[in-house]
Order: C-alpha cells, then structure tokens, then sequence
C-alpha cells in the first residue's frame, strides 16, 4: 500500500484549544456580505435597471453595508470554547442563543472544507449529536489548524481523556484506487444503460440533426451529473484508517471531508452489492449513526463506497468486535421475495434482493425495538415479518415472509440475546476510560469495567494490526469455536454469510 | 415445517399461547399458530386497555359521521334528487355502522405485558402488530391526554426510542394507571439504561 505515515504534528503549549474562546475567521464577514450582494443583485438588480443603474449601485451599496451591520456583531458573539468536557456554543444576534453539549454523547466529529474555503485555508467543524435534525452542531470558516486541533480536543474529551492528548494513533485500513472508484461506478446496470442511451441519442441528433432529443438528453445528463459524477468527486482520493477513536474516513475532491465515527456509534451496516459489482467483487457499505439525521444521512452515511467484499466485510468486523458477521447460521424464506436472516448472541443478520443483493447486519445489543408485523393478508398466507427497529438511517432492517411460529420464535431469540447483550456498564460513552477497546494480546482479560468476560475472547485485540487483518480473516478457515456458539452448531442449509455470493438465485 | 429452525429458542419460552407455567389456559385464546404468534411472553398476560377506548373511537367516528351526513345529504336533497341524498346518508350509516364495530374489535385488539426487561405490546386490527421495547431504549415516557380522552378519564402513554420509526403507545389507560406506568417505565428506562 503506497501509504506514509502522515506527520503528526505535536501539540504546542500556545495551540492549546482545551482553554479559551474562539470565533470564526473573519473572512467570514466579507464573505457573507460579498455572497448576499451578490444575490441581491442577481435577483432584484434586473429590477432596478429599469429605472436606472444609479439605483443599482446605490441599493447595492445599501445592501453591502447592511448586511455588515448584521454580519459583524453576529461575528462578533459567535463563539464557542471547550469548558471541561462540555462544548459551549454562543450564537444569534437578535435572539441569543447559548448552547453547552456534553462531549461524552458525541456521536461524529467531521471536519469539512468545501472548495472555497480550501481556497483561503478554512474549514467546517461539525458536531453530531444523537438528537436528530437540528441538534449538530456546525462551526463554520475556521481556520483549518484550529479545526483540526478542535477536532482531536473534541474527540479526546468524548473519549473521557484530558483535552490536551495528542491524537490516537492510527492504522491504515484501505486506500479507493481511483481506477477502481471510476470502474465501479461506470459497471453498473442504470449508469450503463444511460450511457448507451445517452450516446445513441446523441448519434440520432446529430445524423437527422433533430432538436428533439435535447428533451431526453439533459434529463439524462442530470441523472447521470447526480449518481455518476457526484459520487464520483465525492470519494475521490478516499482514504480509511482505524484509531481508538474509531473510524476515520477522509475523502473528496472538490470538498474534503474528514469524518470521525468513534467505536460504539454505528448502529447498524449494510453492504450492499449490486448485479454487476458482483461480478468485480466488490461492495458497498452503509451505516446508521444516529447523528447523521435528515439530510446529512445521505453525504455521511456512506462509510466504504467501493471496496473488495472481504475487506467490506472486514470494516463490519472492526465495526462490531468480538463478533463474526459470517459466522451467523443464516435461513432462507419461503416466500417469492427471497431473503435470509439469521442471529446470533451478538449479530442480527439479514440479506435480500434478487438483482442488488443487500446484507444488512445490526448488533442486538443496539436494537431499539422489535416488532412482528403481521398485514392484512398475512392470515391468508400465514406469513409475516420481524421488523427491527434501529435510528434512522440507510438499514432499514427486517425479517420478511416468515411463519408464524418460525416469526415468534425469531423474535423471542432477538429479545433475549438483546437482553443478554445489553450490559449497563458497557455504555459507549468515553470510550478510552474503557479497557476492552485497547485490550493488548498480553493484557487480554476481563477489564475492571466488564466484570462478565464472555467465554471466547482471546481473540485478536480489535485495533492493533489492522491492517493484516483482513488476510489472516478472510480466507478460507476452519471453523473457530465461537464465543458461546448456541446457534453455530446447527447450521442449516442456508449456509454462511461469507459464501452467499455462491449460493443460486441470490 | 421446522426443518431450518435458526433460532434455538433460548429461554423455554412458551411456543404456544394457551398454556401458562402456572397452568391457567385461557380460553380466549385461540390455537392457530397466527394467534400464537401474538401470544404474551413467558408468565404474563396482556392487560387490556379500558373499554372507554372503543367510546373514544365510536365518538370520534359518530361525530364525524354525523357532520358528513348532517350537512351532505340535506344539501344534496336541496341540490339535486332524494336518492342521491339517501344514499350519501345510508352511506355514512354503513361508515358509522362499521366505526362502531371496529372500534370495539380495536380495543379488544389491545394488550401490554411489561416484562422484566422489555415492554410488550399487541394492537391492530388489519395490521396486527407485536412489538417490544427493552426498557434501557426508552429515552422519553410522556402521558398525553386530549379533551375528549380526559372527558372519559383516559390517557396515552407515549414511549420513544432512538428509532423513530417506532412511535410507540400505550393508548385508553385509566389516568392515574397511565401516570403509575409512565413513572415505572421511566424508573426502569434510567436503572436498564445503557446509553444510545
């Protein structure tokens, strides 16, 4: 792998963030008046030609120092600071606001510098909280070294260490080559089917020089602007390595992003692998965090967006420690719709769909509800569904076409491996103070917070060599004695979920 | 039929609904294995919620009802012939008619079972409905009662996860059970609880 270790720069005394208030830059102030200017005019300056571009200029100048009236003091008591673990938010001009978030719920740190503020060396800090839409928290047009510090100050807090330690160390997970992000992108049944319309469309235009098919050629060119170009400038240069921060992606073109998801926060994955990319072998994985609400689902929610299958597989194994999603004895339904589901102490796994076959894996321990769903003509065919309930996000997990009985006893499996999974002092919240996430191969044992150690559990420490992880996991192996392994040893004819790929008419 | 059984039921969990532990059957139970399905965990049974739920369900639909036929049919009388205005009152008769009935098979519907770590309910007509809610995912219990409910003395309790799909209630309780449940759910919500 063509990576270097990238320079870690050590915090100096006068960098320290863990103290202090600070505001934004204050380029954002000509910035916001240069950008409501501009709109004014493009919107209401063809108005106001009509009587004359005196009044142009003039209104434009009224405009400018208007908004600088506004744009200075709200710059002005914009601040924001770290007061212990607490981040402490001032904002609002004519309504004040003041916002203290206790670190220790964070639920992802992203660092993101969008083109223009690249330009001038500034970057967004956002904050998400579990409270849905409207709870993140964004500090916009820092300067980007402050961001960053903020960022490791944030993260160390949330972790429960001192606000000055230097930044986790962290392991190379996987580098997108582009060729491989530009193929698998192009290799996909809509994309290259637009493609060929789009080309065909074009021929015909251009031999019977019909306008025409201008009407079908810039749909098209839309679509394929949204789920072709987009993705593809989005995860340019991806880069994912692992910490005992938990996951660190970096990616974009035009638009950096850096996101953070520490250990703990997902809820729930699901790799998705569509007809083609089948046949290149590779995957997409997508995860529920709780903080990525409403719009932000769908710019974060991404965590891998083209990787091999056994390294996809490899993310969810670093994602969910101490369990094997290949390792949950998976059956198949009875039903036209074909899926099969399976849990085990640790795992609720699920895959479906005929053409993009969907794998969706969510840790019992983190199901918010389950239900069992039983519809209007479920009496008729005596099928019914288990839904399980997770934040919202991407999986949308569930057991469908199920018996009843079969349905109810799933169900009552899920209840109790949750009941037993949940363990009240194995919250999530400062995650360093915790000894099971740095656990070393000489230090292997039940850690002073986890008085229950489950039987099986010298295995590998979950962050150390990560980056061989995937060879010494990913291929064929024999059976390991899983931790307890009620649900191992029977394994029916659905198989596991590592050769599902094999199995027909998935 | 059980050849692929992925699930070992891990607790003996009753399979079957109409047995108990303690050897009461109850006879309202039926045996089909859609029923059974819906069946209360090991050692409860569902309490069923009050019968002023299917009169809060009835009012509803009596008053809207009323409204639609009251002012449609002597309108369309006015407007055009008397079949039409009949028809458009027999019509909300039949959707009264069948309101009531469903209001009653609706509350009947109902049942909670708080279990030791997780609260269980069963509702719906149409779409029958079982679902569990382990106490240490409830973030907020709120009672809520409108004027209608506290006129015939009723409450909801609302429990919610981080899921937010799962809208989850607990509708027709008497107030003062609704308020002793929402104190015992938020109890056990904070002594279960284990972060997000």
């Amino acid at each position: 792998m063509g990576w270097r270790p990238p320079s870690v720069s050590r915090p100096r005394p006068e960098d320290d963030v863990t103290t202090g208030v600070y505001r934004s830059h204050w380029m954002i102030i000509p910035l916001q008046v240069i950008a409501v200017t501009l709109v004014f005019v493009a919107l209401i300056g063809p108005i106001l030609n009509t009587f004359g571009a005196g009044w142009v200029v003039m209104m434009a100048v009224a405009v400018v120092f208007g908004s600088l009236a506004y744009a200075l003091p709200a710059w002005w008591y914009g601040t924001f600071g770290l007061r212990e673990d607490h981040l402490v938010v001032h904002g609002g001009l004519a309504m004040r606001s003041s916002r203290e978030v206790p670190l220790s719920r964070l639920q992802a740190v992203d660092v993101v510098r969008p083109l223009l503020m690249q330009v001038f060396g500034m970057a967004e800090l956002h904050i998400e909280m579990a409270g849905g839409d409207g709870s993140d928290i964004r500090l916009r047009c820092l300067p980007r070294n402050l961001a960053e510090r903020m960022r490791v100050a944030v993260l160390a807090h949330a972790a429960g260490l001192p606000g000055r330690s230097p930044e986790a160390p962290e392991w190379p997970f996987y580098r997108l080559p582009f060729l491989l992000l530009l193929g698998a992108l192009t290799f996909r049944v809509p994309v290259l089917l637009s493609f060929i319309l789009l080309l065909m469309l074009a021929t015909a235009g251009a031999v019977f020089s019909e306008y025409g098919v201008i009407g079908a050629v810039l749909p098209l060119t839309l679509g394929l602007l949204r789920y072709f170009w987009g993705p593809l400038a989005r995860y340019t240069d991806y880069y994912a390595s692992l910490s005992s921060d938990g996951l660190r992606l970096r990616y974009g073109m035009f638009q950096r992003r850096m996101q953070t998801v520490p250990p703990g926060r997902v809820q729930a994955v699901r790799v998705v692998e569509p007809l083609l990319w089948r046949a290149l072998g590779v995957a997409r994985v997508e995860a529920n965090v709780a903080g990525y609400a409403g719009a932000r689902q769908g710019e974060s929610a991404t965590l891998l967006p083209v990787a091999p299958r056994r390294r996809a597989f490899a993310l969810v194994n670093e994602l969910f420690p101490e369990s094997e999603a290949a390792y949950v004895p998976l059956v198949p339904n009875q039903s036209p719709v074909p899926s099969m589901v399976g849990v085990d102490e640790r795992l609720f796994v699920s895959t479906r769909g005929l053409f993009c076959l969907v794998t969706e894996i969510v840790p019992v321990e983190r199901v918010q509800a389950v239900r069992l769903v039983a519809g209007p003509l479920a009496r008729l065919t005596g099928r019914m569904a288990v839904d399980v309930d997770t934040p919202p996000g991407p999986v949308r997990a569930k057991a469908s076409g199920r018996e009843a009985g079969e349905a109810r006893r799933f169900l009552d499996a899920l209840v109790e491996y949750g009941r037993r999974a949940r363990v009240p002092s194995a919250g999530t919240e400062r995650w360093a103070t915790r000894s099971t996430l740095t656990r070393r191969p000489g230090t292997a044992g039940p850690g002073p917070d986890r008085p229950e150690s489950r039987p099986g559990e010298s295995r590998r420490p979950r962050f150390a060599e990560a980056g061989a992880g995937d060879r010494e996991r990913g291929g064929p192996e024999p059976e390991k004695p899983e931790s307890g392994g009620t649900g191992v040893s029977d394994a029916p004819a659905g198989g596991r979920a590592k050769d599902r790929g094999d199995t027909p008419g998935c | 039929m059980e050849t692929s059984d992925p699930t070992p039921p891990p607790s003996p969990a009753p399979q079957d609904g109409r047995e108990q532990p303690d050897g009461r059957t109850r006879p309202d139970e039926p045996s089909r294995p859609f029923d059974a399905a819906f069946a209360p965990p090991a050692n409860t049974s569902w309490s069923r919620v009050s019968p002023a739920l299917a009169w809060y369900r009835r009012i509803v639909v009596g008053a809207l009802c009323l409204t639609a036929g009251g002012v449609g049919a002597p309108l369309l009388f006015v407007w055009t012939s008397w079949p039409l205005a009949a028809a458009w009152a027999g019509l909300a008769l039949l959707l009264f008619v069948a309101g009531w009935v469903l209001a009653g098979l609706f509350r009947r519907s109902w049942g909670y079972a708080e279990g030791p770590e997780e609260l269980y309910l069963a509702y719906g007509v149409f779409v029958r409905q079982l679902v569990v809610i382990p106490y240490g995912r409830m973030q907020v219990v709120d009672v809520t009662a409108d004027l209608l409910e506290q006129a015939l003395g009723i409450a909801t309790v609302r429990v919610r996860t981080a899921a937010s799909t799962a809208d989850t209630r607990v509708v027709g309780l008497p107030l003062a059970e609704a308020v002793q449940m929402r104190d015992r759910l938020a109890a056990r919500s904070e002594s279960f609880s284990t972060g997000l």
